[in-house]
Formats: C-alpha cells, structure tokens, sequence
C-alpha cells in the first residue's frame, strides 16, 4: 500500500559547514513525512540510511534542529516516533523499531558544556508569528515545565544541561521537540510551532500529534479553547467562542437565548470577562444567540471556573481571558466567511520588517429566512400594527411593519515588537446590534378608506428602537526585563450602552396651528469604564514565582428612565473608583507540589472601604499521570447586573454599583477539590465545588402603592431582594486527546439555592439550577472530511408558574383576572436535549485555503422548553410551551489567502 | 484502558441518579381569600365581595365564594360588623363611610387573620368647558367629509379638569347614556355594523396622576345625546391593578394586593360626576 506524502507549509533550511571535520545538521522540518526527511538529509549530508519501508510508514516530523551533530541530530529527529537509531560509520544510519522509546533518546549523545542552566524565549506561530500564550513547555526526562505568559515569553531554572530536549505543545497545534545545544544562546531562544491548519493531502497522524480542542490539564478549574480547532465542530449558522464554552463541564449548556455562561451555579453577570485586557461588560448579539466575540479575531480563551489567581477580581464566579490575533507578521493574509447569519472578513499585513502587525476583521448580519427565524422568535409578542386612535379599535387602517435589525462587530488591532523583548499593542473592538420596528403613519395610510379631503395633516412617528452594543480598547506595552522579569502595562476603556426608545409623536398641522403630542417611554444605559493594570512576574528563583499588580478602575454609569416625555420614573447616576493591588507567590517544591498563596486587597470609593481576598490553591503531582489538586478563595463583586422582566423587548438590562445599603456588596467564597488522570491518549479530570455566595441581589421595578392617608402615593420602586447563595456540584471530563476520533464527554451534578427572605422561609432553586448535564463532543476525521457531533441532555430548569387566578371587578364595570402565583421556582420545565452535527471539507482553490460544510442544528427537531405563557379564558387556564429553536440546517464557507 | 472503563462507569452511575421530582401546576393546591371591597365616600358599605382564589388543582372551575365569616370594618374609633348577603357578599347600610378618613378591614379565614387598610379621599369637583357642543351629522353619499373623522369644522378640544396639587390619581369614565343614541358620522356606523355591530361610546382612562382629561370632539364624540362624566378619584392600590404582572414565566410577579394574608384590593373612592350634551348642527 502506497501513502502519497507532500510537504504542507515549508519553511525549511539546511545548513551544510564543510569546514568542520564533524557534520552539524539544521534544519526546520515540519509535519513533513519523515521518508521525504531522509530524503532531504541524504541528499545535503551526503547520509546513507538503512531501514525497513514499513517502519516509516505514516510517520510524520515536527522537530527543530539547531545545528546538531549528527547522533544528536538524528535521536532529537526521531524523538517519539517508536524508532531508534544506530550510527554504522561516520555517514550511514541503521534505524529499527524501538520498544523502549523514548528512554534512551531523551539522553543526549552530545557532551553538554554548561550545567544547571536557565533558559528564556518566546513560542510562537510558524506560519504568521503570533506569539503563542499559555503554551506548555517541558524538559523531557525531568518534571520541569513551564507555562508561557500571555505575551508567549517562558523562563526555565534548573535546566540540567544545555543538551536538554524540550516538548512544546499547545492546543491547535502540533507538539514540538526542541533540542538545546551547547553553542546556543541561552537567552532569547524563538522556538515555531506548527498548526494543524487544514490538511490538503493524506497526512497521516503522528503519535504526537495531540489535536485537541481544549485543554483541561493545564491548573485547577482552567480550561484553554483554541477557536481555530473549534471549526470542525457544529454550530448553529455561525462559529461561537461562548457557545463552545457552554459544552464544558461546569457550564451550562441548555441556555441557548443566552450566549452569556452560567458557570458553576453563577450567573452571566458574575463572570469577568476579559478581551485583550479590557472588560466586556455585555457578550450577546441578536438577543443573546450569539456572542459578541468574532472568532476569526481571537487567538486563545482561558476559562477559569473559579479559584482563580489574585490578578483577577470584581466578580465572583468565573473569568474568561480572550486574547486577540496579533496580525501576521510574516505576510500579507486576507479572509471571507459567509454563514446563513452573517458574512464576515479580515485583512492581516506585517509591516516594520516583520516587527509589526496589523489586523482587521469585522462581520455584519444580514436579514437571511435564517436570521428573522431568530429574530421572529424573540419578537413575536411585539409584532407592530399601527394602532388606530384610541377609542376606535382597529376599525381603521392596519400597517404590517416589517422591523429592520442588524449586528455587527470590528477587531482592529496594531501589534509592534521593538525589540524581542518588548511588545506593543492598540486594540480596539466595536460590535453594535440595532433593532428599528419603527413606523410611520400619515393620511396616506387613511387614504380611500374614507375620503382625501382632510383639513388637516397628521404624521405620527412610531419609533421602537433598541439599540445595544460595546466600545473597547486597550494599549498595551509588556516588557520581558530578563529572563526573571517580566511586566505588563495595560490602559483600557470600555463602554456598554443600550437603548431603547418605545415613543409615539404625533403631530397634527392644521391651517394656523400645530400640535405635537408625545408618549411612550424611553430607557437608556451607558456604562463606562476606564482602567490601568500593571502586572508583574517575577521569578525569584526555581521554586518562587512572584506575581504582583495593581489595577484601578473608574466606573461611570447611568441609567434612565422616561415615560411620556416628561416623568422620570428611574434616573440612576452611580460613579465609583476600585483600586486593587494584589500579590501572589507560587512555591514549588521538589517539581511535584506547587503551592499558590496570593491575596487581592480592594479598596472601593463608594463604600470607603478596603476588601480583602485571600487565595490559595495547590496541585500535587502524584504521578506522571495523576495530579491532585484544590483551591480555596475568597471573591468580592462591585458592580452588579440587573435583568429586567421584559426579556421579549430585547436588551433589557442594566448595571450598578453596590452600595452596601440598597444593593449589597456581593462575596463568595469558592472550595474545590479534584484529581485529574492523564495518558497519552486520555485526560480524565473530576473537580468538586462548593461555593457559598453572600449579597446577592434580585430587582424588580413597579409601581408599589406607599403611605396611608393623604400622604399615600404610587410610586415607581426599586426592590432590591437581597439573599445568599449556595452552589455545589460535581464535575467529569473524559477526552480523547488523539487519534482519528477526538472529542469529550462531560457531566455535571450540580445545585444551586437561594435563600431570600423574601421569597419564603426556605431556601428555592435558582433559576439557574441544573441537576444533571450530561454533553458529548467528538470530531472524526477522514482525509479532508471531518465530522463533527455534539448532543447535549440537561434537566429541566425551573420555573414559577400561575397556580390559580381571581377576578377583581374595576370600577367601570368591567373585571380583569389575575394570577396566583406558586412559590418561587417550585416547578421544572422538561428535560432538555438535543444533537446537532456537522461535516466540513478542507480544500485548496490555487494556492489559497478554503473550506466549507453543513452544519445541522437540533437534528432530531427537540422542543426543548424556552418559557411558558398562560393565559385565562372563560376560567380555564390555557397553558402554551414557547419552545427554542428546532431543526435548523445551515452552509457555510470559509476562505483565506494562507 | 481498564481505568478509562472504570471512568465510564462512575459516570453512569452518576448520570442515572436521579434527585429532582417534578410537579406539575395541578399538584400545587392553593386556598387564598380574595377580597373586592370599594368604600366610596358618602356611601354606606356595599357589596364587599369575599371568595377564594380558584385553583387550577380544582376539579370544577366554580368559584368558591366565602359567607357568613365574620368581617368587621372599622374607623379609627368604631369597629362595624358587616352582614353576610350570600354569594360572598358583605353590607352594613347603617354606615355612611366619610372621606379623609383612614377604615380598616378584618376577619379570620383558615385560622388566619385576614387584614387591610386604606383611606378615602377627599372630594375634588371638577369643571368642564362646556356642557353642550352641537356636531354636524355626516351621512352616507354626501362625498367627502369636510372635517376630520368626526366630521363638521374644526372643533376646540372640551376639558375636563381638576385640581390636583395632591398629585394623586384620576380615572375618568365617559359614557353615551342614551338608550339608542345616533351616530355623528354614518360611515363610522356602518364600520361598526360591518366589524361586530354597533356599541354605545364608552370611554375609560387608565388611573393617572392627572388634572385636566381632553376630549377630542371629531374623534371621541361619534354619537349625540347626553354623555355622563364620572372623574373617579382613586387611591394608588387601585392604580396599581392596572399594571401587569407578566403572563409568561419569564416575568410572573404576584399581582400587588393590599391585603395582608390575601389577595385582591380594599380600597376607598371618592368621585364627582358631569355631563356633556352633544347636540345635531
């Protein structure tokens, strides 16, 4: 059987220096096939290699040489492929199967000329020079590793010798051996690694070749997501970072109006989430479906589900740490993508002589059947007819509107390296979502229903606009001092607004006057945030990394609320200035206990107060495959999101400040234990949580009668409902990291109550409770096909519902009902399911990648519960599931130039 | 392998416990008493209303009503018993309820003491611009019409208004109080013949914090004869059933009451009364 092997994105060089009596190999091969690699050596070295056809079959190389000898060379080039090697003569090489790899490799054959060394670099992309953050760097044949920085910088002490193999890998991406040699320099070391890209020929897979979509193994409750391995995956019509983060264990996955993660019992609210060091403070697009978050812009996602270092603070359940693409710093790249949704593009150049770099990427929904089936859903209950004059019904005419609504969303960012070790950045994000229902009315509406010949014009300006969306930008200068420290400045600002504007305006022209009524209400939010954060870290030695920062932030945030012009129902100006200094130390002891010890000191502007969080966490490696691990922090949260009830009018929530009096400071404390298990092959990975939560806050706004006598009035209140919170669960991940099927399957058990007074003597079911989750994720890959399935199955969530009704009679006669209400949360909506698949096919147009598939949504059309909605007709009570989305089938089709 | 097996079973094990029971909206019995009481000013008590809620538990869809309990209203100085009517029905004629006085309402239900207050507001006479106003008929085949919906030249807007430096809530209630009063505009009666038949004007505001109501002659008056204006003024747990508690799971709230242990409105009137006539040109 033959295999057909082709190179894939050469970057290749070879090195011969005849001047010396001993040969030096170098050389750059990646994911070449390691015949075509003999090939290569045998023809620039002049190499004669002995072997049996069979054993190279489906091996393919991903390795560094830096100018090595020849044994040195060879044993780091065949570094976990199963083969050994025998050197017969000066140029002839015998190479025969291996059944104790490895051991005898990770020695090397060259005599090391410095000892206890400490190394420093940076990982980066092959292909566009993207630094690589939070890639795991290990020195084979020790327990020392080592993650990179968000900047892709790494430090290592206590290197054995300056022979010493490092495996670098990073997810997305292929996993690479770097052999350090004695003449190398020590300092500054660039090592490339390679993605998966889009394979265009029948590559065969590695053994290390570790494909994987996330990474659960890296600390506790830290998961990473590569975005770009999240493509072969089903999606609903468009690729979403959030959405993919909901297949996680611990995140709930059966909240599809809802991009926004409820993590571990939290809700959206309590998470922080981070892109390119600024605060995004609202994540959804077209009601929530789809993120705010362009993939094509982002690099990395870290996720952690709590017990998170001091460097993160002000929200108690979780933080996700987007990092946005640099640019290519090696060549021009252009890209399109059209979905069923959205069409979207980007532009990426380097400039500076490959020290700097520009991106541009934005996409922009249009009104596809795919897109109003969302919007319809969402808008039902707000369908428009033009409304007739008061009293008179809808005896005259009816306008069908049909409502104009877009997103959009734009990553630019600039990136410079001065020098290897400075970095300079400017990103800046905009995505907007607008919603016109408006309409106008005029006599022409009138017209022929009941004659022209009015004396008068009438215009009536119906306008329903919601309009909500997100302002960013950071600049950012990090500096790697040495090879112990390093520093990150980051100036940012963010503002979230949204709008909305529900008003009638009337005017009537007659011969000598004009008369301009106006009703309706109006609401307006805008949030802003302007921070400094300075981070540090410091390696003090082998076994101390100290990690200390400062961060303030200024928040101003104004809320109002306007009915008929005039009466000011809510006007909220909340201002407030945080400043957090924290500092941790991460202790190592014998390479296989880390301990974590950091503290996160707060003080509020509001409160005047200083809040104080201690954290400490530690993971013990009990094994090479087994690693025990718990945390323990303590977590504070100023600023508080409020959901209104009208969830059918769109974006209709708000942020403020607690104050300690009206809307408590809220505070959690998070308790985690778990173990995780990994081979080769599979990561097993199971936390427990337990996570007490203090000052939490439900609002609600409604006119609430007050006072007795002559003093009583209605009043449009805020209620603040304030209460605790006790989430506790169980989580299981089991993925397959390797191989033609890689995927996951995850479970959770989890529970989350609240108790507020308010609502009854005894603790109730958040809305966000979920009893069981079970989601399995798997990716089969068949040449240039690869299939993708994800099924997700959740207990039912509960619900308050009408449990009787009574009637009052009004005082003109008539009589209205109204409903009894169950206590709150005592019923469950069915379960929830479903299983969605999808298959995407890689190809070449020219030199250029393209790739396109189906992705079906929903497959066995599951009516999964949204919301009920009751209503009282001649005394019974009818009853209607609004159901989520159903089978949904969509196209989509990517190009990019490289 | 024989761990990644042993994985798969903890995870079955755990999938298939099972914690949570569901119910359903017909196990949730509930027994609330409903109370429907207006004190109007100057008015003796009548037709106070006492039922229970009607569960969705329930077999039948028959209201229940609650008799013979024993119900007491009270002012600051005196308690007055009042007298079970049948139907749920409550009275005591023998007391004229006064205005600017704070009553109470009290019983036991179900061992439970079942209580409300609310005062009565004082009398606000109010003032319309005219009480007479004559309109041009406009018939059928008399080609376009001159004015407007309702027809006949530019009219001034009538107001109704008030003094309310209190700023309390009105509700005003206009009614056609003719036994078959006749329409300003044809067209607009045969409309009304052709999309469910003719109706008597009948006009309702919503309770507002408000001094002056306009009416719009070519558009509210489409019919002649003698409209009744009643300017009701109300307390705000009246206003406050106007407003919605939701219909969806989404956003249920339990509708606002003013009786403790209960559900439903007690609460004082006060109103005064106009009239408008609307004459043919």
């Amino acid at each position: 059987m033959k295999s057909i092997f082709t190179l894939l994105l050469i970057l290749f060089s070879i090195n011969v220096n005849q001047a010396q009596t001993q040969i030096k190999i170098k050389g750059n091969y990646q994911n070449k096939a390691l015949d075509l690699v003999l090939l290569d050596l045998k023809i620039n070295y002049r190499l004669e290699f002995q072997y049996d056809k069979e054993l190279l079959k489906n091996i393919t190389i991903n390795t560094s040489i830096p100018g090595l000898p020849l044994k040195e060379a060879i044993s780091t080039l065949l570094q976990g492929t199963g083969i050994d090697f025998e050197l017969k003569g000066e140029k002839t090489v015998a190479l025969f199967s291996s059944r104790q790899k490895n051991k005898k490799l990770t020695i090397s054959s060259f005599n090391p000329s410095r000892t206890d060394i400490t190394i420093s670099g940076a990982i980066k992309d092959q292909n566009n020079g993207e630094t690589l953050p939070f890639a795991s760097i290990i020195v084979e044949g020790t327990s020392l590793g080592v993650t990179s920085n968000v900047d892709g910088y790494f430090t290592i002490f206590n290197v054995p010798n300056d022979t010493a193999l490092l495996k670098i890998s990073y997810i997305g991406y292929q996993t690479l051996y770097y052999r350090l040699s004695p003449e190398m320099q020590l300092e500054g070391i660039e090592i490339r690694l390679q993605d998966f890209g889009i394979q265009l020929e029948e590559v065969i897979v590695k053994a290390i070749k570790e494909e994987q979509m996330l990474s659960a193994s890296s600390g506790i409750s830290r998961i990473g997501l590569s975005p770009a391995a999240l493509n072969k995956l089903p999606s609903y019509g468009e690729r979403d970072v959030f959405r993919s983060l909901q297949l996680l264990p611990g995140v709930s996955g059966s909240n599809e109006s809802s991009s926004g993660l409820y993590v571990r019992g939290g809700t959206p609210d309590q998470n922080l989430v981070l892109f390119d060091g600024f605060t995004v403070y609202h994540v959804d697009h077209l009601f929530g479906f789809f993120s705010a978050f362009n993939a094509n812009a982002i690099k990395d996602v870290q996720l952690y589900k709590g017990g998170f270092d001091a460097k993160y603070g002000g929200r108690l359940s979780s933080v996700v740490d987007l990092t946005g693409k640099d640019g290519n710093t090696e060549t021009f790249n252009i890209g399109a993508g059209l979905s069923p949704l959205s069409i979207n593009g980007f532009v990426e150049t380097p400039f500076g002589g490959g020290k700097g770099s520009i991106l541009l990427a934005g996409r922009r929904s249009f009104q596809s059947n795919f897109y109003n089936n969302i919007f319809d859903a969402y808008t039902e209950s707000s369908e428009t007819q033009a409304e007739a004059p008061q009293n008179l019904g809808r005896r005259f005419a009816q306008q069908e509107v049909q409502p104009n609504t877009y997103f959009y969303d734009l990553n630019a960012k600039l990136s410079f390296k001065p020098s290897f070790n400075d970095e300079i950045s400017i990103s800046f994000y905009n995505g907007i979502d607008n919603l016109d229902n408006s309409r106008n009315t005029d006599n022409s509406a009138f017209q022929g229903r009941f004659g022209g010949n009015l004396n008068f014009n009438f215009l009536r300006e119906n306008t329903d606009l919601t309009e909500w969306g997100n302002w960013g930008s950071s600049a950012k200068w990090s500096r790697q001092w040495n090879s112990r420290w390093y520093s990150n400045l980051n100036l940012s600002y963010s503002n979230y607004f949204s709008e909305r504007d529900r008003s009638n305006k009337t005017t009537i022209e007659r011969a000598d006057t004009t008369t301009v009524l106006t009703f309706g209400s109006f609401e307006y939010n805008d949030l802003k945030d302007i921070s400094i954060k300075l981070d540090n870290e410091f390696k003090l030695n082998a076994s101390n990394q100290l990690d200390f920062g400062l961060q303030i932030t200024a928040n101003d945030i104004a809320y109002e609320f306007t009915q008929n012009d005039s009466l000011n129902i809510l006007n909220r100006q909340d201002r407030g200035t945080t400043s957090s200094f924290y500092f941790q130390n991460k202790h190592t002891i014998n390479n296989s206990l880390i301990l974590k010890g950091g503290i996160r000191s707060s003080l509020y502007s509001i409160t005047k107060q200083i809040y104080l969080e201690p954290r400490v966490s530690f993971t013990y490696l009990l094994s090479d495959q087994i690693r025990l691990k718990a945390a323990w922090g303590k977590y504070y949260q100023f600023a508080t999101r409020i959901v209104r009830e009208d969830i059918q009018q769109g974006s209709r929530d708000f942020w403020l400040l607690a104050d300690d009096e009206q809307v408590p400071i809220s505070s959690a404390y998070h308790h985690i234990l778990g173990i995780s298990f990994e081979t080769n092959t599979w990561l097993f990975d199971a936390e427990a949580y337990y996570k007490t939560m203090d000052g939490l806050s439900e609002y609600s706004t409604r006119f609430a009668p007050t006072g007795i006598g002559p003093n009583r009035q209605l009043s449009y209140e805020e209620f603040f409902y304030t209460g605790t919170g006790l989430a506790k669960g169980l989580e299981f991940l089991l993925q397959r990291k390797v191989g033609q099927l890689t995927g996951w399957a995850s479970y959770t058990l989890g529970e989350v109550k609240y108790d507020f007074a308010a609502f009854g003597d005894q603790p109730f079911f958040a809305n966000q409770d979920v009893t069981h989750e079970l989601k399995l994720v798997g990716n089969y890959k068949l040449g240039r096909l690869t299939f993708g399935a994800t099924f997700v199955y959740a207990t039912g969530r509960p619900y308050t519902a009408p449990t009787g009704y009574y009637e009052i009679s009004l005082l003109d006669g008539s009589s209205t009902d109204f409903f009894e209400i169950s206590d709150k949360n005592s019923l469950r909506f069915n379960d929830y399911h479903r299983l969605d698949i999808s298959a995407t096919f890689d190809f070449k147009l020219g030199s250029s990648k393209a790739s396109t598939g189906l992705s079906l949504f929903n497959i066995y059309n599951r009516e999964n519960t949204w919301y009920k909605e009751y209503e009282v007709i001649e005394g019974e009570l009818f009853e209607t599931d609004v159901s989520l989305l159903g089978f949904t089938p969509s196209l989509f089709f990517t190009w990019s130039l490289h | 392998m024989k761990n990644i097996y042993s994985i798969i079973t903890l995870f079955s094990i755990c999938f298939f416990y099972q914690s949570c029971e569901q119910e359903s909206i017909e196990d949730i019995k509930t027994q609330t008493a409903v109370v429907e009481a207006y004190l109007f000013a100057d008015q003796s008590i009548q037709n106070i209303k006492i039922s229970q809620s009607f569960s969705y538990a329930q077999f039948d869809t028959i209201i229940q009503t609650l008799d013979n309990l024993d119900v007491y209203i009270s002012d600051d100085n005196n308690m007055y018993p009042l007298f079970s009517k049948g139907n749920g029905l409550y009275e005591n004629s023998d007391v004229k309820i006064e205005d600017e006085k704070n009553y109470y309402l009290e019983f036991t239900w179900q061992s439970q003491s079942i209580r409300a207050e609310t005062y009565i507001p004082g009398k606000k006479e109010a003032d319309i611009t005219t009480e007479l106003i004559e309109m041009e008929k406009i018939e059928i085949g008399a080609g376009g019409f001159p004015g407007g919906f309702g027809g006949g030249l530019s009219l001034d807007p009538i107001d109704i208004k008030w003094n309310n430096a209190e700023n309390d809530y009105y509700y005003v209630v206009i009614d056609n109080i003719e036994d078959d009063p006749e329409y300003v505009n044809d067209r607009i009666a045969q409309f009304e013949e052709e999309n469910g038949g003719r109706r008597r004007f009948s006009f309702i505001s919503e309770p507002q914090i408000m001094d002056v109501y306009s009416l719009n002659p070519q558009r509210d008056l489409t019919q002649f004869g003698t409209y009744r204006i009643i300017v009701f003024r109300v307390n705000p747990e009246y206003a406050g059933l106007y407003e919605s508690s939701g219909s969806s799971t989404l956003s249920l709230v339990q509708p606002p009451s003013n009786i403790e242990n209960g559900l439903g409105l007690f609460t004082g009137v006060n109103s005064d009364t106009l009239y408008l006539e609307v004459l043919k040109k």
